[in-house]
C-alpha cells in the first residue's frame, strides 16, 4: 500500500481549497508547507505537492522557504506528482513557473516526476513547468484556476 | 538666529506638507478586480500608493467615496483591504497601474488600477488619504512571513521625495525603511539619494507612530563607506558601554534572568528579538531608581540597530571604492547597498565604471569603450562578504530575501540593486517589464553569494535568475542610451552589441562554474 502524502503551500487559500480536494478523495490530510523541516517527507512513497506561482514567475514564498530543506533532502525512491494554480491570462509570460522550479528541485533532490499531463487546452506564451518529451510537449499534471474553481483531476497514474 | 540647531541635525518626517501636485493623472482603484497582490505599492517610487489591512470596524466612520474590500489571503482572513492613492504626492509615473497584473476578462484595457484625470478625484481622494492615514498601521511582528507582498502592509518611513517621476531607487531605500526603518541608521553617499533623502529643508524620511524612524546621514562622495562603519563601530562602543560600565551594576535591582535577556537581545536585530529587547527595557526602566538613570537614558543603545551605507555606483564603483573595499575587508557588521543606475546620474549622467559597453554617457559620447565592472563578483573574493544581486522589477521575493538576509548577516554584506534611471532612456513606466527583460538577457543575472553555505557543503553562489533566454538586443534596443549609436554609426552599434553578447555568454559560464565550486561534503 503506497503512503501518499499531500502538501501544500497557499495565499489566498485557492491552493489549500484543491490540496483538500484531491485529500477528500484519496481519504488522506493534507499539509501546509509553510515552516516545515524535510522529514514531514519521510514517510510517504508518493508526494502530491501543490504550489501557485507568485508575482511573475515567482516562487509561493512558502515554498521559497522550504528550498534548503529541498537542497538538503533525499528524494530517491520516492514518486512526486505536482498540481499548480494559475492564471494563463492575465500572467502568460510565466504560467505555472514556480511548478516548475519546483520539480527542478524535486529532481535534483532525487525525486522521479510522475503525472505529466500534456498542455493542450492551454495558452500561454511562457512556462517553465513546461517539459518537452521526444516531440511532444508535456505538461506536469496540474489544476488550472481562473475565476471560479474548476478542478480537473485525473487519478489514473496513482498505484 | 537659525532656527535649526548647531550639530546640523533637523526635524524628519517633512516631505508630508509639502505637497507637490505635480501628477496630470492619478491611479484610481477598481477594487473588484485586484487580487491584493500589493505590486503597485512596491514599486511606488514615491509612497503615494499604499495598502493596508484593518479590521472591518475601523472602516466604520470612512468618507463615502472611501473604498476596501474583503481581504483575500489566509493571513489576515477576515480583515478589510483598502489601497489609497495620495493624489498631491503622486507624480503620475505610470509604474503601478503599468506593472499591475490583474486586468477585467470581458475588457482588459481595464485593470485593477487605471490611471484617471486627477482634478475631478483631487478633493475626494485627498479627503479619502487623510481618512487612510489615520488607519491602524500593522507591527512588523503581526506579519508572521515577510515577503514582497506583506511587506506592503508595513508603513513607510520614506515618502514623497523630490526624485524623479519613475525613478528606480527610491523602491529599495522605501522598501529598507519598511523592513527595518524603526531602528535603521542611513549612510548616504553624495549623489541622488543624498540629495532627495535630505533637499533641507525638509527630508522624505518619516517616523511611525511610536515617534522612531531612521536616522540619516551624508558626509561626502569618497567617504561614505568609512562613514557608515564609523556609525557601526560607535553602535557598538554605546551598546559595550552600556551592557558592560551600566548593566553590570543593576544586580540588586533586577532579576538575573532579565538582565541574561537584555545581554542576549543587544546583538539580535531580529524582529523578534528588538521586540522583545523593548519590552525587556521598558520593565528595567520600571525597576531601576534615580540611581541608575544613566542606564536608563542610555537604554536605547541596547537595542540592536540596522546600520546601512547605502549610495549609487558612481560612489560604490568608482570615487569611494577604495572606502568600501577596505569596510567588506573587514568583519564588521555592516550592510551595503548599492542603487546601481550605472552612471552618475545627479549631475547628469556621466560614465561611471558601472557602465556597460556601448551605452553613451558624459564622457564616453560614442559609447562606452571599455567593460562595465562587476562589483559583486569583486567582492565574492573577499571570501567573508555576503552579496546579493536584485532587481525589484524582475524578482521581487528575492529582493526582499536578500535585504533580509543582508540584514540578518554577522557581517559585511553587499547588496547591488539594479536602478532604472531617466538616463537609459526608455518609458519609465515599463521598468517593472523592462527589469524582466533585462534580466532575461543576461545583462544582469540575479544572485545570492552567502560564505555560509560552503559549512554545508554547498556552493556559497546561488543563482536567483535562469540562463540567458533572450537576445541582447533586444534590450538594448528599447534604451536611447544604446540606440543613440545606431543612429550615429551603425556599425559601432552592431561591433558593441557583439560584445556585449559575448560577455553575457562568458558571464554565464562563470557563473556556472562559481555555482559548482562548494567544498567536499564531509
Amino acid at each position: 500500500m503506497t503512503n501518499i502524502g499531500i502538501f501544500f503551500a497557499s495565499d489566498t487559500g485557492n491552493t489549500e481549497k484543491v490540496a483538500e480536494k484531491i485529500a477528500t478523495r484519496l481519504e488522506l490530510e493534507t499539509n501546509d508547507i509553510a515552516g516545515r523541516s524535510n522529514e514531514v517527507f519521510e514517510d510517504f512513497d508518493l508526494l502530491i505537492l501543490g504550489t501557485p506561482t507568485a508575482n511573475y514567475g515567482e516562487m509561493q514564498p512558502d515554498w521559497d522557504c522550504f528550498v534548503p530543506e529541498l537542497e538538503d533532502a533525499d528524494l530517491s525512491g520516492k514518486k512526486v506528482a505536482l498540481f499548480g494554480l494559475g492564471d494563463q491570462v492575465d500572467y502568460p509570460d510565466s504560467f505555472q513557473d514556480a511548478m516548475g522550479d519546483l520539480a527542478d528541485l524535486i529532481v535534483e533532490a532525487g525525486g522521479e516526476i510522475v503525472g505529466q499531463w500534456p498542455t493542450d487546452g492551454y495558452e500561454f506564451n511562457d512556462s517553465r513547468a513546461v517539459r518537452m518529451i521526444n516531440l511532444s510537449v508535456w505538461h506536469l499534471m496540474k489544476i488550472v484556476n481562473l475565476n471560479s474553481l474548476t478542478t480537473v483531476l485525473r487519478l489514473g497514474w496513482l498505484p | 538666529m537659525s532656527a535649526f540647531p548647531v550639530d546640523g541635525c533637523w526635524p524628519t518626517a517633512t516631505s508630508q506638507w509639502e505637497k507637490r501636485n505635480i501628477a496630470q493623472e492619478v491611479p484610481v482603484w477598481e477594487e473588484d478586480l485586484c487580487t491584493q497582490c500589493n505590486i503597485c505599492t512596491l514599486v511606488c517610487p514615491h509612497a503615494a500608493i499604499r495598502a493596508k489591512t484593518v479590521s472591518p470596524d475601523a472602516l466604520e466612520l470612512a468618507p463615502e467615496e472611501f473604498k476596501s474590500a474583503e481581504y483575500k489571503q489566509r493571513d489576515f482572513k477576515g480583515q478589510q483591504y483598502t489601497l489609497q492613492v495620495s493624489p498631491q504626492d503622486c507624480t503620475g509615473c505610470n509604474l503601478c497601474t503599468t506593472a499591475c497584473p490583474a486586468s477585467d476578462k470581458a475588457d482588459p484595457s481595464r485593470k485593477a488600477i487605471n490611471m484617471a484625470p486627477k482634478q475631478p478625484v483631487l478633493e475626494s481622494q485627498s479627503k479619502n488619504y487623510e481618512f487612510f492615514l489615520d488607519l491602524p498601521e500593522l507591527e512588523r511582528i503581526d506579519i508572521k512571513r515577510i515577503d514582497a507582498r506583506t511587506s506592503q502592509l508595513l508603513q513607510p518611513l520614506f515618502e514623497y521625495s523630490g526624485a524623479c517621476s519613475g525613478c528606480g531607487e527610491t523602491s529599495y531605500v522605501k522598501l529598507l525603511t519598511q523592513l527595518f526603518g524603526d531602528r535603521l541608521l542611513v549612510a548616504n553617499a553624495t549623489g541622488c539619494s543624498s540629495i532627495y533623502g535630505g533637499n533641507l529643508p525638509t527630508t522624505p524620511y518619516a517616523v511611525d507612530k511610536h515617534g522612531r524612524g531612521p536616522a540619516w546621514a551624508n558626509s561626502l562622495f569618497e567617504d561614505n563607506a568609512e562613514f557608515g562603519l564609523g556609525m557601526r563601530l560607535a553602535l557598538n562602543s554605546k551598546r559595550d558601554n552600556a551592557l558592560g560600565g551600566l548593566l553590570e551594576t543593576t544586580a540588586d535591582f533586577l532579576p538575573a534572568e532579565l538582565v541574561e535577556q537584555i545581554k542576549q537581545d543587544a546583538f539580535d536585530s531580529s524582529e523578534a528579538a528588538v521586540t522583545r529587547q523593548r519590552q525587556n527595557l521598558s520593565r528595567m526602566r520600571a525597576e531601576l531608581p534615580y540611581s541608575h538613570r544613566q542606564l536608563n537614558e542610555r537604554a536605547d543603545d541596547l537595542v540592536a540597530k540596522s546600520n546601512w551605507i547605502v549610495g549609487g555606483d558612481g560612489w560604490a564603483y568608482d570615487i569611494g571604492f577604495g572606502g568600501l573595499d577596505h569596510v567588506l575587508a573587514g568583519s564588521d557588521n555592516v550592510n551595503v547597498l548599492v542603487m546601481d543606475t550605472q552612471g552618475y546620474s545627479n549631475t547628469g549622467g556621466q560614465q561611471s565604471k558601472a557602465t556597460p559597453t556601448g551605452a553613451v554617457a558624459k564622457f564616453a559620447t560614442q559609447g562606452k569603450t571599455s567593460n562595465g565592472k562587476d562589483l559583486a563578483l569583486n567582492m565574492m573574493m573577499h571570501g567573508n562578504v555576503y552579496i546579493a544581486k536584485i532587481a525589484l522589477g524582475a524578482n521581487m521575493n528575492q529582493t526582499i530575501k536578500a535585504l533580509q538576509e543582508a540584514e540578518a548577516y554577522p557581517g559585511p554584506s553587499l547588496v547591488i540593486a539594479y536602478s532604472p534611471c531617466i538616463t537609459h532612456g526608455f518609458d519609465m513606466a515599463e521598468g517593472v517589464e523592462h527589469q524582466q527583460l533585462l534580466v532575461e538577457t543576461g545583462l544582469w543575472p540575479l544572485f545570492r553569494f552567502d560564505p555560509r553555505r560552503t559549512d554545508k557543503g554547498r556552493a556559497a553562489l546561488q543563482m536567483d535568475s535562469k540562463a540567458p533566454k533572450k537576445d541582447v538586443e533586444e534590450l538594448i534596443s528599447r534604451e536611447a542610451r544604446f540606440t543613440q549609436i545606431l543612429r550615429r554609426n551603425p556599425e559601432q552599434y552592431q561591433a558593441n552589441l557583439e560584445r556585449l553578447r559575448q560577455q553575457v555568454a562568458h558571464k554565464h559560464l562563470l557563473l556556472e562554474q562559481l555555482g559548482q565550486w562548494k567544498p567536499e561534503k564531509k
